[in-house]
């Protein structure tokens, strides 16, 4: 089957899903998933495929050029696994609506089409209009989504705009917007036009990454859309920055194009600044996470976080940098979705977003649990999960540059991210359970099995990196870099090896050890929440009694004070409201008299000047 | 066929309609469904005509003149301005029979403004249009619109007394009032008088294409007038009225210099048309600030001149007249269910009607220039012949732009925002505007979606610009 066909039918599907959901929500939201299940096979089974096919015409001379080359297929397959379980785990959700199926129709096909795009206009085509759809998608739930939104509306037209600026200098400059025939070109281009392109792309990864300082539209919107919209949120959308990134760093290749540049630890310049933001990004999304009381939010700045671990990756580059950044995308996309996937069922089954008002959740849905607990020990890089690998090849690069301001980054990072996803996981799932969630029951099956999967592949790839990192290899081949050593269970890196198949033995065995020592002691006992009182008094409010309520609140303390970056775009849009006032003073008068003598006056200059 | 229909039958209609009665209402619609039947005919074809009305030849006697533009434009105003009488059908206005007179009369006038050939006639066409615009524009319910009005015609007189002023210039120095004439022998007089009649007609021509500072009338206008009158003033309106900027200033006058005027204000018109839409609090003012700042973009483009402006232009003109329809109809819809179209009252009506955020959200969408819609097709238009002029304008383009985008999808959000203030009963959409906004849609999305090949129209309006040996355009 032809490329384009199948965007096109992902396309089509849109407004039939909508006519269908009319009739039937189920119907359609099953159909929905099915599609989605079969895109994301069908970009699975082209692995190792090269070809491309160029069709319809946008503009004179200007086709959309889609195509799979194993970056391509790399991005594309990731992006589509989330979507596809997402779809199936919409299938169960409470809130549904024909709008909303529309939308996540054109967001998957502007998530398909960008991931396997050749040229940079067809990207920005296609992930304008997933971002446009995901947009109103967001407001469609939550009313406080609406001021949230906004934000991400502003930053990604920042975003976009600047890349159409960019696709269209290029192609005045090149004429061509092809990825490959650019780079050949770039290496000649003019030194000032080169860094102007790589500054608009940057402005366009990050944005929709979510990094610094382009950041501040994930807190709101990622917690705020509907719950079963944030796993593809932020494990699929946020990616395609990531795949930008990617094109621009390894596909032009920026260290050889700005060599001319002085270079800071063996990285350009250029990289050395991108490298910062990543790591400024680690820092703001690990202190504001710990600081977050809403569960979604908290994950939304763990994806900050973790987009600064991709960024800074990507921008050290090198082999083991890039290896780790792209690994690193597989492992948090998996990891994000699982999290706000279990989170969202949580919220499905008792109601609420806010951490103190739930608790020892994990007798009643122990499986959502597992799901969590696997993916915040990926995100926090611990081993034997997948996110451990790409994070530890990460720090191989850091150590071979000889960065230690950003290897801090990148280590506070890791252990902060220990403090944040540690309080869901308290709050939510141990402790004791509220007396009105006592007849909570586990996630419904559609819900069960897409985080499930996500589960399991984390476990795989955390037991067997190689697995993944083999793919990786064949796409730094491609762009022409250093593949790493492997062998079935060892990476081989700078500083050592890294032997998985060992360290899970080991984590195994200490696994048992424990739950032997667990046996053998004496059985815990089981103490009502409310079965207890306080200076004499009995409190009947259980939500006091949740230590998750203000659980860092030293920690809180130390970083109230730091400056927020999160209102400048609010400030901005104060400035361009009172510069619209002061303009319709000045040019729209309330009486006709102010227009015509601007207009006479206008006539004046004019004539004066032009003469 | 005789283009010459497209204006005789509204005006004759406009004429029995006086003496009609109830029937005025009836000979509306009959003329807007014939004249759109009729532009449907000439718009198959290519190539130059003209039509010589009176029996005299040009340059002597006043001609029709029909290129592959008028073809275009032609369509899209008939078409528009039955679809805006169809979106609008639901609305009861006060002296109705009279109301479709002018509406009539206006019709009349929009062709005329398209196919003349002569530049007085053009006055008179342009006269005839202010005048029906000027009663459009009263006839909102509160007295607010009177006065609207009242500003309008002070300056649309100030401005018709000075594209007479700049007609009389040409003609006392050129001896010609035909457009291709004076075309052909412009390019012989002396520049400071050109430069001069250049300057008189853009004031005049300005005022009716909303360029900045001669735009001052248009936000209360357009925001107090009558669905029906906001409608037909936003959607139609501006594309004769750039038509007629297009064959004036730059086809006769056609000065360097003026032209890079025209870009500079052209670039003004948009910063301080987005700027200030930004901060509005009523729906149909930020709607009026935004046809503003469309106005400059596609002026600024007229101003480069290239092929690929013109192409961008024209499809920006058709892109505003089916987005602005969308837009102004529904707005005036909710207006009258909400009680007022205030940011906070006309909150969560979406919710209640899908159908409303549908026509508006695809309004909107098309109006920032969305994928799928016909506005990003014409965007990447702009950006593209901007970019050959100079890299700032794009970059300025841009900005405006991304302002456009955030308040745009403010008002998407509002509209689609849960409140529980409002009454639980579901406010209908009426049929009309059900059926012509989705028609609406449909033309945008189709023109966002198809591929290039079939938009050949637009390339030959492109290739119209730069072929143009002068004589051609005007049709001798």
């Amino acid at each position: 089957m032809d490329l384009s066909m199948i965007i096109l039918i992902s396309l089509i599907a849109a407004p039939i899903l909508y006519f269908l959901a009319k009739f039937s929500h189920k119907i359609a939201y099953i159909l929905f998933s099915f599609i989605q299940v079969f895109l994301f096979v069908f970009i699975l089974l082209q692995k190792g495929i090269i070809n491309t096919v160029s069709s319809f015409e946008i503009m004179d001379g200007l086709k959309l050029n889609f195509g799979f080359t194993p970056i391509n297929w790399y991005f594309g397959s990731i992006i589509m696994l989330i979507i596809s379980m997402s779809a199936i785990f919409m299938i169960s959700i409470k809130k549904k609506s024909p709008a909303k199926l529309l939308l996540l129709s054109l967001v998957s096909t502007g998530a398909i089409g960008a991931t396997l795009s050749m040229d940079f206009l067809t990207l920005v085509i296609f992930w304008e209009l997933s971002t446009w759809s995901s947009l109103i998608l967001i407001v469609l739930d939550k009313e406080k989504s609406f001021r949230e939104a906004i934000k991400y509306v502003s930053v990604s037209a920042i975003g976009t705009y600047s890349m159409l600026y960019a696709v269209f200098y290029i192609l005045k400059s090149f004429g061509t917007v092809n990825y490959l025939e650019v780079a050949d070109k770039m290496k000649v281009a003019p030194e000032s036009s080169k860094i102007l392109i790589f500054v608009l792309f940057g402005i366009m990864a990050l944005a929709k990454a979510g990094s610094f300082p382009l950041h501040i539209w994930l807190r709101g919107s990622h917690s705020t859309a509907p719950d079963e919209f944030s796993p593809i949120l932020s494990g699929a959308l946020t990616k395609i920055g990531a795949y930008l990134l990617f094109i621009m760093v390894a596909v032009i290749p920026s260290s050889s194009i700005f060599s001319w540049l002085p270079s800071i630890g063996g990285i350009t310049l250029v990289n050395y600044v991108l490298a910062w933001l990543g790591g400024i990004s680690i820092v703001v999304g690990t202190v504001m996470a710990i600081r977050m009381e809403d569960v979604k939010e908290l994950i939304a700045f763990s994806t900050v976080s973790n987009s600064g671990y991709i960024v800074l990756a990507m921008a050290l580059g090198g082999t083991y940098g890039t290896i780790g950044g792209l690994m690193h995308v597989l492992n948090h996309a998996l990891a994000s979705a699982a999290m706000f996937m279990s989170m969202a069922a949580v919220i499905h089954r008792t109601g609420t977003t806010k951490m103190r008002e739930m608790g020892g959740l994990i007798t009643k849905m122990p499986i959502t649990f597992a799901a969590y607990l696997v993916a915040i020990i990926s995100v926090a890089g611990i081993p034997p999960m997948s996110g451990f690998a790409s994070k530890w090849l990460i720090y191989q690069q850091l150590v071979k540059n000889g960065l230690p301001f950003l290897a801090f980054a990148a280590f506070f990072g890791s252990v902060g991210s220990f403090m944040y996803v540690f309080k869901p996981l308290t709050g939510v799932f141990l402790g004791q359970l509220k007396p009105e969630h006592k007849n909570v029951k586990e996630a419904p099956f559609t819900m069960i099995l897409p985080m499930s999967i996500l589960t399991l592949l984390t476990i795989f790839w955390g037991i067997l990196p190689s697995n993944a990192i083999s793919f990786i290899n064949k796409i730094v081949h491609y762009t022409g870099g250093k593949e790493i050593q492997l062998t079935f269970s060892r990476i081989i890196a700078l500083t050592g090896q890294w032997d998985s198949v060992l360290v899970t033995m080991a984590f195994f065995v200490g696994f048992i050890i424990a739950f032997i020592i667990f046996l053998m002691g004496k059985k815990a006992r089981q103490v009502d929440l409310m079965d207890t009182y306080t200076g004499g008094e009995f409190l009947y409010t259980a939500e006091l009694y949740h230590f998750v309520y203000k659980m860092y609140r030293p920690f809180d303390r130390m970083f109230e004070k730091w400056p927020s970056m999160e209102n400048w775009l609010t400030s901005l849009s104060y400035k361009i409201k009172e510069l619209g006032a002061l303009l319709k003073t000045l040019f729209y008068p309330k009486y006709p008299q102010g227009y015509v003598a601007v207009s006479m006056l206008t006539l004046l200059v004019a004539f004066w000047w032009l003469r | 066929m005789n283009p010459t229909w497209l204006i005789a039958l509204p005006l004759g209609f406009a004429f029995l309609g006086i003496f009609a009665g109830k029937f005025s209402k009836a000979f509306l619609w009959i003329a807007s469904l014939a004249n759109a039947i009729i532009s449907l005919f000439i718009f198959n074809g290519n190539g130059v005509t003209s039509y010589i009305i009176g029996g005299w030849i040009p340059p002597y006697g006043i001609n029709l003149v029909v290129n592959d533009m008028t073809r275009v434009f032609l369509l899209a105003v008939n078409l528009i301005f039955l679809l805006a009488l169809v979106a609008t059908s639901a609305e009861i206005l006060k002296k109705d029979e009279k109301m479709s007179v002018a509406f009539m009369l206006s019709l009349a006038a929009i062709n005329g403004i398209l196919l003349t050939g002569d530049l007085f006639n053009l006055f008179v066409f342009l006269e005839i249009s202010a005048i029906s615009a000027y009663i459009m524009a009263a006839s909102g319910k509160e007295a607010i619109s009177k006065f609207a009005a009242l500003k309008y015609l002070i300056l649309g007189s100030i401005a018709s007394s000075f594209y007479l002023l700049g007609v009389i210039v040409v003609y006392a120095s050129t001896g010609t009032l035909n457009m291709a004439d004076a075309a052909a022998k412009v390019t012989s007089l002396n520049p400071n008088v050109l430069l001069a009649a250049g300057l008189l007609m853009v004031v005049g021509l300005g005022v009716e294409t909303k360029l900045f500072p001669f735009n001052g009338w248009a936000p209360d206008v357009y925001a107090n007038a009558s669905g029906r009158g906001s409608t037909i003033l936003a959607s139609v309106f501006p594309i004769a009225m750039i038509s007629a900027f297009i064959r004036v200033i730059t086809f006769v006058i056609n000065s360097g210099k003026l032209n890079e005027l025209i870009i500079v204000l052209g670039i003004t018109t948009a910063i301080i048309g987005e700027v200030l839409a930004f901060s509005q609090k009523r729906m149909k003012k930020m709607l009026a600030y935004s046809s503003i700042a469309q106005a400059g973009v596609i002026l600024m483009l007229i101003g480069i001149g290239s092929s690929k402006a013109y192409i961008g232009a024209s499809m920006l003109l058709l892109n505003n007249g089916f987005g602005k329809l969308l837009l102004f109809s529904v707005a005036s819809q909710i207006a009258l269910v909400a009680g007022s179209d205030h940011f906070e009252n006309v909150t969560g009506v979406g919710r209640k009607s899908p159908l409303f955020t549908l026509l508006f959200g695809a309004g909107a969408l098309t109006i920032v220039g969305m994928p799928l819609f016909f506005g990003f097709r014409s965007k990447l238009y702009v950006i593209s012949a901007t970019m050959d002029k100079s890299l700032w304008i794009p970059a300025v383009i841009l900005i405006t732009a991304a302002i456009e985008v955030t308040y745009y999808f403010r008002w998407i959000f509002n509209l689609v925002k849960a409140d529980a203030k409002l009454s639980e009963k579901r406010s209908p959409v009426p049929f009309g505007l059900a059926l012509a906004g989705l028609l609406a849609v449909l033309v945008v999305i189709a023109f966002g979606i198809v591929p290039e090949a079939n938009l050949d129209f637009f390339n030959r309006i492109g290739d119209l610009s730069i072929q143009l040996s002068k004589t051609l355009m005007g049709g001798m």
